[in-house]
Parts: structure tokens; sequence; C-alpha cells
């Protein structure tokens, strides 16, 4: 169908003309329906022609089809015939199936149960198993812990113990070395004082040279004014002689003209001669006057002479003199030397003291190095009284946590104590009440059995075996938790007694089983006795009540002194020297795969009917043999015997 | 001979074991005048009373475990006390000690008694401990006969 659409834009068309072409397009739009209506019908005929022709072809298939079915039909009919005697058949097998599927299930029923009972006890075997691993696990890390912080301790206490020792030796060192510099500064004291007793002397010495320089500059001084003096005289005397040498001249002189007046006189004596002649009287005077002038030329003579000898002497002292002054000029030369001399020393002396002094300031300095040593020296001690303080600080610590673990060890014990003691006590209480239930069964047993159905009976029966158990296990738990509370004292003692004090209290077993214990050897034991007593009390009546019902129950026991080299148990030390107690039976033994397990508490092999017992016997026992620091094993054999060896240290 | 009739004093705290002892004691071939008490004050005080105002007891069956004052203080004021310390006192307990034991054997009881779980061997006990506590010379046995058994070959009818 086509649909005529206005594709002029109304604006584009005048308004007037509106009308006319509204009527031209609905008689357009008419003419199109009746086009479309017959090209319609057209196509309907040509279709419905098509579909006769295709159901001409559709019944010509169908009565093919009809003849297949026909055919199969007749094959069906057949083949059900043949089905319904393979289903008879097959009923039948069924049938037999039925029959062998119901004993299979049976059969599967008791596997099923017996794989339940079988997986149970695997499940709780595999259980213990875990538990036995876990604790042995948990054992073996406690114990591999403790050994670590024992290691870890003792490692440490050796390193403090090495420590200690270094600083011990340090300080030892220190001291000798203090010691040794105490020494040295008194020994520098004493060479100081020494130095200062010397500077002193020197100081004194100088003193003395300079009091004899002074006293040597006086007398030099002193000798200076005497040669001045004496430099005076001789001047004086050289004066005099001067003096004298014109007092000489003018006495020769005089002694000249006197020569001359002489000659003058003999002239005038002469002519006196004459006049003496004439004048001899007057000669004569003259004469005597002559003699008496010859008197005084020899007078004057002698004295000349004597003025000759005087200057000689004079000049023999002038001699003497400058020699004298010479010798102290050469005594003032040695003067001057010595002076020299002196002064050198002094310059040396000055020179060693300035020597001294620099040596004092040396050991000064080294005084003051040493007293920096010193007080480095002090400063490591103190350095190392500190590392000391803090090992020891260290020590503490280690010490407290010690003391903490060992209080925790204490804790525990306390509180392991607390439990067998709470065992104790409750097992202890225990006893009372189910006592009183026994006396009172067995009073209605006695007295109104008449009253009672045999049911009844039967019932107050069972009760009472019940309480009877129920009586031997608080008691085996008491003797337990005994072992493990009382006090322990060793006490040296022979086995003999113990097996003979055991004896008798199985006296009724033994003769009724006419059981025979022997004792092949004995040695001195050191045991707790009590504790002693009460485990060959559990292993002969062990041997006692595991015997074969038809053989006579023997035991032996035997006790020798070994070392662990002789008994072959990797468990003991080779040097250490063990008791060796053995009990040995011919009961019914056990298998060797019980052999850790027996001693465990509450572990039995038998039921309570055949071997009656609480499973805690032997756990006592290892107990006991444990607060000996032994160890026990078992060795058995089904049906031939058991044998027990204990080692306990000797 | 055991005296006719033969005194007797029982201190136990615990009714029913009083109960026991007194039927056991009926069923004996024996006449018997029996005074219980419950605790060692009351006993100690009877035992004074009686002392003043006759007859004394011949035997004291003494519990341990009692209020107040217990069966050790008990023994060791009556050992100290003129008149009473020659009272045979005979231990009835329910428990056993071998410790416990040796230690009262030292202070001075005559014999242990642990109270037996069957009646009839209740009886037996108390009739054994009557006899030898009522003989002439009741001086301490040695100390492995100590500990009643009630081993007799029978009660005479």
């Amino acid at each position: 169908m086509k649909t005529v659409k206005m594709t002029t834009p109304p604006s584009m068309v005048p308004m007037e003309a509106l009308p006319a072409i509204k009527k031209d397009f609905r008689s357009v739009k008419k003419l199109d329906r009746q086009v479309i209506t017959n090209k319609e019908l057209a196509f309907q005929s040509n279709e419905k022609a098509d579909r006769i022709a295709e159901l001409t072809i559709a019944k010509k298939e169908l009565a093919f089809q009809n003849k297949e079915k026909a055919k199969r039909a007749a094959e069906l009919s057949i083949a059900n015939k043949e089905l319904a005697f393979q289903n008879d058949e097959k009923e039948k097998r069924a049938a037999e199936l039925g029959i062998a599927n119901k004993e299979l299930a049976y059969q599967d029923g008791e596997k099923e149960k017996r794989a339940a009972e079988l997986s149970i006890a695997n499940k709780e075997l595999a259980f213990q198993n875990k538990e036995k691993e876990k604790r042995a696990a948990e054992l073996s890390i406690a114990n591999k812990e403790l050994a670590f912080q024992n290691d870890q301790k003792e490692k440490r206490a050796e390193e403090l113990v090495v420590a200690n020792k270094e600083l011990a030796y340090q300080n030892q060192v220190k001291e000798k070395r203090a010691a040794e510099l105490v020494i040295a500064n008194e020994e520098l004291a004493f060479q100081n004082k020494e130095k200062e007793k010397r500077a002193a002397e020197l100081n004194i010495a100088n003193i003395e040279l300079a009091y004899q320089n002074d006293e040597k500059e006086k007398r030099a001084a002193e000798l200076s004014i005497a040669n001045e003096e004496l430099a005076f005289q001789n001047e004086e005397k050289e004066k005099r002689a001067a003096e004298s040498r014109l007092a000489n001249k003018e006495l020769a002189f005089q002694n000249k003209e006197k020569e001359k007046r002489a000659a003058e006189l003999s002239i005038a004596n002469r002519e006196l001669a004459f006049q003496n002649d004439q004048k001899e009287k007057r000669a004569m005077e003259l004469d005597i006057a002559n003699k008496e002038l010859a008197v005084q030329n020899q007078v004057k003579e002698k004295r000349a002479a004597e003025l000759n000898i005087a200057n000689i002497e004079l000049a023999f002292q002038n001699h003497e003199k400058e020699k004298r002054a010479a010798e102290l000029n050469i005594a003032n030369i040695e003067l001057a030397y010595q002076n020299e001399e002196k002064e050198k020393r002094a310059a040396e002396l000055s020179i060693a003291n300035e020597e001294l002094a620099f040596q004092n300031n040396e050991k000064e300095k080294r005084a003051e190095e040493l007293i920096v040593a010193n007080k480095e020296l002090a400063f490591q001690n103190d350095e190392k009284e500190k590392r000391a303080a803090e090992l020891i600080v260290a020590n503490k610590e280690l010490a407290f946590q010690n003391n903490e673990k060992e209080k925790r060890a204490e804790e525990l014990s306390i509180a392991n104590k607390e439990l067998l003691a709470f065992t104790y006590v409750s097992s202890h209480d225990l006893q009372e009440p189910l006592r009183k239930i026994q006396t009172f069964v067995s009073r209605i047993r006695d007295t109104e059995s008449a009253n009672l159905t045999e049911k009844g009976k039967e019932f107050f029966c069972r009760i009472q075996e019940s309480s009877k158990r129920m009586q031997t296990l608080i008691e085996d738990l008491l003797a337990f938790s005994r072992v493990n509370t009382a006090e322990r004292i060793f006490v040296t003692t022979d086995l003999q007694s113990i097996i003979e004090e055991v004896e008798a209290e199985l006296k009724e077993s033994i003769e009724e089983k006419h059981a025979i214990v022997e004792v092949k050897e004995v040695c001195p034991i050191n045991v707790i006795r009590f504790q002693f007593r009460q485990l060959m009390l559990n292993l002969i009546g062990n041997a006692l009540k595991f015997s074969h019902p038809q053989v006579p129950p023997r035991i032996v026991i035997t006790c020798k002194n070994q070392t662990g080299r002789e008994l072959n148990n990797e468990k003991l030390s080779l040097e250490k020297k063990y008791c060796h107690i053995r009990i040995s039976d011919n009961g019914i033994g056990f298998e060797p795969k019980f052999a850790e397990r027996i001693f465990e508490v509450f572990q039995k092999l038998h039921d309570k009917e055949e071997y009656a017992g609480t499973g805690i016997g032997l756990a006592i026992v290892k107990k006991i043999v444990e607060n000996h620091n032994g160890i026990i094993t078992a060795t058995g054999e089904l049906h031939k015997g058991a044998r027990f060896d204990i080692y306990i240290p000797a | 001979m055991m005296p006719n009739p033969v005194i007797l004093v029982l201190a136990d705290d615990d009714k029913d074991d009083c109960l026991f002892f007194k039927d056991a004691l009926e069923e004996l071939p024996l006449t018997a005048k029996l005074t219980t008490v419950h605790d060692g004050e009351q006993l100690m005080k009877l035992l004074i009373d009686n002392s003043v105002a006759p007859p004394p007891p011949h035997v004291l069956f003494l519990d341990l475990n009692m209020p107040r004052k217990n069966g050790f203080e008990v023994l060791a004021e009556l050992k100290l006390d003129e008149k009473l310390k020659y009272l045979p006192v005979i231990i009835f307990s329910t428990s056993y000690e071998p410790d416990v034991a040796n230690l009262l054997y030292k202070k001075g009881a005559q014999y242990y008694i642990r109270k037996p779980a069957d009646f009839s061997q209740l009886k037996k006990v108390i009739y054994q401990a009557l006899l030898l506590a009522t003989e002439d010379n009741s001086a301490q046995p040695a100390k492995e006969n100590f500990v009643l058994k009630g081993d007799l070959e029978a009660i005479p009818s």
C-alpha cells in the first residue's frame, strides 16, 4: 500500500486554489484504492493455485506415509512379542538378583558394622597415638626448651664468669699499675725531694762560694791595699833611698869638700906647718885638732859605712819587697784564676741547676702526664666498674628470671602437689560413704534377704561387687598419690627384710597358690623404705595374680651392684654404679609390644572378670622407681612369664 | 575375763557408724553399757565427770576425724591425765595410713581398727578388741599386732 504524501509546502499555494485541489486529491485517492484492491485479488488467486498444488503433493506424501506406518506397525507387533518374552526372562533374573542382592546387602551391613567398629577402634588408637605423640612432642619441646634455657643460662653464666675474671684480671692489672704508679710517684717525689735537697745544698754551696768569693775579693782587696801600701812603702823606701843617695852624694860631696878642705887644710897645714913651724904649738894644737877631726872623720866614715850598709839593707829590703810584690802578683793571678774557676764552676752549677730545673719540669710534666694517665685509668676503672655494675644488674636480672622460673616451677610443683593432695583427700573422704554403703548392703544381705526376690538379691550382689571394685580403686589411687606426696627419706636397708614383710602381707595368696618366692642374691640398697615396700608388694602381687591357673607361681628375685657398662641399657650412664633388682616369674607374661604400655595409669591387658585390678599397680611401681632416680623395664613373652628389671643409682 | 557389764564409750561424729557400732554390739554375746559422744570436747567432759562419778569406762573407741577436738588431741590429753592414762584407747577410723598408725602407736593407743565394710566383720573386730582390751594385762601389744583385723575363728554364741 502506498500513501500519498503532501510534498508542496502549504505556503507556496494561493489560498483560493485550495478547494479545487482538495477535490482532485480525493478522486486520485479513490483510483489508487481500486488499483490496489485489484492487485491484491490477483495475488490471492495465485496463492490459492499454489496452495492447491502443495496440498495435492501433501496428500500423496500422506498416502505414502500411511503405507509406511502400516508396515512399521506390523514390525512393531513382532518386536513387541519378542520384548514381552525378554521381559519375562528379565523378571525371572531380577528375582534371582533380588535374592543375591539381599544376601550381599546383609554381607555389606556386616562388613560396614565391622568396618565401623574397626574404624572406631582405629580412630581411638590413632587418637591415643596422636595424644601420645603430642605429649611426647610437647615433652620433647619442653625438654629442648629447658635444655636450651639451661644451655643459655650456663653460657651466659660462663660468659659472666669469664667477664668477671677478665674484669678481676683488669682490676688486678690496674691495681698493679696503680701500685706501680704510686711507687713511681713516690720515687718521683723522693727524687724531687732529693733534687730539692741537692738544689738546697747547691744553693748553700753557692752561697758559700759567693761567701768565699766575697772573702777572696775582700782578701784580694786587702792584698791590693797591702800591695798599695807596699808600693807606697817601696816608694817611700825608694824616696828614702833616693834621699839616702842624696845624703850619700852630699856626704860624698861633703867628703870631697872635706877632702878639698883636707887638701886645703893640707895646704893650710903646709902653710900651717910652716905656720906650724911657726906655730908648732899651734900645729900641735892643730894636730890635736886634726886628730880630733880624724876622729870626727872616722866617726863620719863609720857613719857613712853604716849608711852604706843601711842602703844595702834597704836595697835588699826593696828587692825582698819586689819579690814579695811579685809573689803577691802571682797570688793575685792565682786568685783571679781561682775566681775564674769558681765562676766557671758557678756557671756550671747554674747550668746544672737549670738542667735540674728542666728535669724537675720534665718530671712535673711526667707527673702531670701520670696524673692524666691515672685519671684515665681511674676513668677506665669507673667505666669497668660501671660495666661490672651493669653486669651485676644483668646478673641480678638473670637471677631474677631464674627466680621467676624457679617460682613458677615451685608454683607448678605446688599446684601439682595440691592436685595430688586433692586426689588424696578426695579419695580418702570417698572411703567413708562407700564403706557405709557396703555395710548397709551387707546388713540387708544378712538380715533382710528373706524379704527379697531373687532379682533383688542379685542386684544387691552387684552393688557389693561394684562397691568392692570402687574400694580397690580408691585404695590404689590413695597409694599412688601417697607415693607422690609423702616425705622421701632414703635409708640403707636390705632387700631381704622388705621381701619378708611383703611375703607376710601376701601370705594367704602365696599359700593358696603354692607359690615359691626365691631370693637368690641380695645387697644393701639405699631407698625410701615404705615406697620400696609398696613396689615389691605390687610386683610380687602381680606375679601371683598373673600366674598360670595350673602352674604354681615361682618368683625369683636377685639384687646386685653393677656398673652401667655391664648393664647394657642405653638410658644408663656407663660409669655409674647401679643397684640392679630383677624380679622374674613363670606366669602368663604379656606380648612384648605392651612392654611400655603396662606402666601407664589405668592400662590393663585383661578384662576385670578375668584378672581383677585397677591398672594403677605398675604405674605406682614406675613412679616409685622414678622417685629413686632409677628406671624400670619390663620384658615378657606371652604364656612364658614376665621379668622386671629395676636400676637405681647405688 | 570380760567385765559384766563391759562399760564402753564410743566417740564418733558419724551417726551411721554409731548405729552400726550399737547394732553390732547388741548382736555380740556380752552385756555392754555403751555411751556415745560425737566430738572430742564432749568426750573429755564425759570422761572427767565420770572420773568424779563412777563407774569409769573399761574401753574407749575413738574416731580420729571429729569436730571441735580430734582423736589425736584427745589421745594426747588422756595420756597426760594421771587417772585416764590407763584407759585403753582403741582407734576406730575409716582410713588406714601406715605413718598415722605408727604415730598413734607411739602416742600410746592400744589398738587400731579400720572400720570394716562388712557388718559381720565389724562384729568380729569389735569383739576381738573387747576381748583383748579387757584382758587383765592390758599393756600395749607388739607393733605388728597393733592393727586389729577381726581374724577370729568365730564368735561364741
